[in-house]
């Protein structure tokens, strides 16, 4: 996989805050534009829903934030490095921006030939160079965090879907992030066992973690963030407080996109 | 049939199960690299990769051997008939070992590759922890009836004066003017020999299917 040999490069800059911030990023696939200039910043603490319709690129534009998709135009600063489009970063200047920021998959993506705990365990010593025994110690915790500490010596095969994105959850939290990307966490789950992962994720946001969650919960997206983004065709097309976006949007696009929803 | 004929035959045995085993271990190590190169970003290393396997698959096993000990021996190299038979079975094996794990690696959940970057892992850790302990599980059972191949067809080594099953049994059968039973025997040890391989590949297979993500 080419996620490396990217087109970004990385400088320091001096400005605090926000956390995490956005300039006109865009990411085409050959003449297929999927993100247009997308402006988008984040305080610490701060936990932002994004919402819309299937292929208006909320999960790439998550995925252009960790260069798990490097964009192809704009720029991405975290904290105080910045991630130039166009030219490649390090090697060492991407781990170091991954392990600054946890992601959670739609499909869990645990391994499944390690133990629940080893899951958990494994990058704390290969990326932290934690030893094991401090490795499974965290591990044990955040595994009881998230009400799991029965199944460390489990595979995850034996786990349900929904004990399975705790586990995932876990695994992001052990290597200490400031930010945390969910991409449609409960989009594989049943809704009852999605609901096990929302309450861990609601305690996660309540705990101060900076989130940035894509979601089809409009529940969610309501109560538990500060901020609701909604996009469409690439773009954003609204942003605002939670309740005034989901209760009064403005715009005619983001009223369409919400009145489909609700009327299920 | 004598005892003695039977352990005549028997003694071919080690030399089989070495040869199988020294060109299995050569070709599943060479295969690495070589499917790397398989699926490089590079062409000129993809075009040396294809080039290779196809040369390596599409020239008869016993031409290999014939090349390898007759061919090569000029008085700087000259190989026994072991190391030659080792030599051209091993790289037959590297390039189907490689296409093998070329086939494993496509069934591997690209879920896999994207939580070693989310969490930052280095290419090494990469394949060392996550990719290469799933590749081993997905390939087991191609790598297990190719090596029941293998085994069968190692006895073209005879050709070159390998004294394994084959050899043995040819020269006991010269010996003695008797052609049937000693071939029935060679064929049952043939047999006797590849039940384990099978085996021992379903019951890993059953025991580590569940932990790969497909």
């Amino acid at each position: 996989m080419s996620l490396e040999s990217s087109s970004t490069t990385v400088s320091s800059l001096a400005p605090k805050e926000p956390l995490l911030r956005l300039e006109a990023v865009g990411k085409t696939f050959g003449t297929h534009v999927v993100l247009e200039d997308i402006d988008l910043s984040l305080a610490p603490g701060e936990v932002v829903a994004i919402i819309g319709p299937s292929g208006s690129g909320k999960s790439t534009l998550l995925r252009c934030i960790n260069q798990l998709e490097p964009p192809t135009s704009g720029r991405v600063t975290i904290r105080n490095t910045a991630i130039e489009a166009g030219h490649t970063p390090t090697r060492r200047e991407l781990m170091a921006l991954r392990r600054s920021i946890g992601m959670v998959f739609q499909s869990f993506n645990l391994f499944p030939h390690l133990t629940v705990l080893r899951n958990v365990s494994l990058a704390q010593e290969r990326v932290m160079g934690r030893s094991r025994e401090a490795a499974d110690k965290v591990s044990m915790q955040l595994l009881s965090r998230v009400g799991l500490a029965d199944k460390a010596q489990q595979y995850p095969s034996r786990c349900s879907g929904g004990q399975q994105q705790r586990i995932a959850i876990a695994r992001a939290l052990a290597l200490e992030p400031e930010i945390m990307l969910f991409d449609e966490p409960t989009s594989a789950l049943d809704p009852e066992l999605g609901l096990e992962v929302l309450a861990v994720m609601r305690e996660l946001a309540e705990g101060g973690m900076t989130m940035i969650v894509v979601t089809h919960e409009m529940h969610f997206a309501e109560d538990v963030s500060d901020r609701v983004i909604i996009m469409a065709d690439g773009k954003i097309v609204e942003q605002g407080p939670s309740r005034e976006v989901m209760r009064s949007p403005r715009t005619e696009r983001a009223q369409r996109f919400l009145h489909a929803v609700k009327d299920r | 049939m004598t005892q003695d004929i039977l352990l005549n035959i028997a003694l071919g045995v080690p030399w089989t199960i070495a040869l199988t085993a020294v060109s299995l271990a050569i070709g599943m190590l060479l295969g690495i690299p070589l499917c790397a190169m398989r699926m490089s970003k590079l062409g000129l290393l993809r075009a040396i990769a294809n080039i290779l396997i196809l040369t390596l698959r599409a020239i008869p096993p016993i031409v290999w051997l014939f090349l390898i000990f007759f061919g090569l021996d000029t008085g700087y190299v000259s190989f026994t008939p072991f190391q030659a038979a080792s030599i051209g079975l091993g790289l037959i094996t590297a390039a189907n070992m490689a296409e093998i794990y070329r086939g494993a690696m496509a069934a591997i959940h690209p879920g896999q590759w994207e939580a070693t970057h989310a969490l930052g892992m280095s290419t090494w850790y990469r394949f060392y922890d996550v990719i290469a302990p799933q590749l081993f599980r997905v390939a087991l059972p191609s790598a297990a009836s190719y090596a029941i191949g293998l085994l069968k067809d190692s006895a073209i080594a005879s050709t070159i004066g390998v004294n394994e099953i084959a050899y043995q049994a040819s020269h006991v059968s010269q010996r003695t003017f008797r052609g049937l039973d000693i071939y029935a025997v060679a064929g049952l040890l043939y047999i006797l020999l590849s039940l384990p391989i099978a085996w021992a590949s379903r019951w890993a297979d059953l025991h580590l299917r569940s932990r790969v993500a497909r």
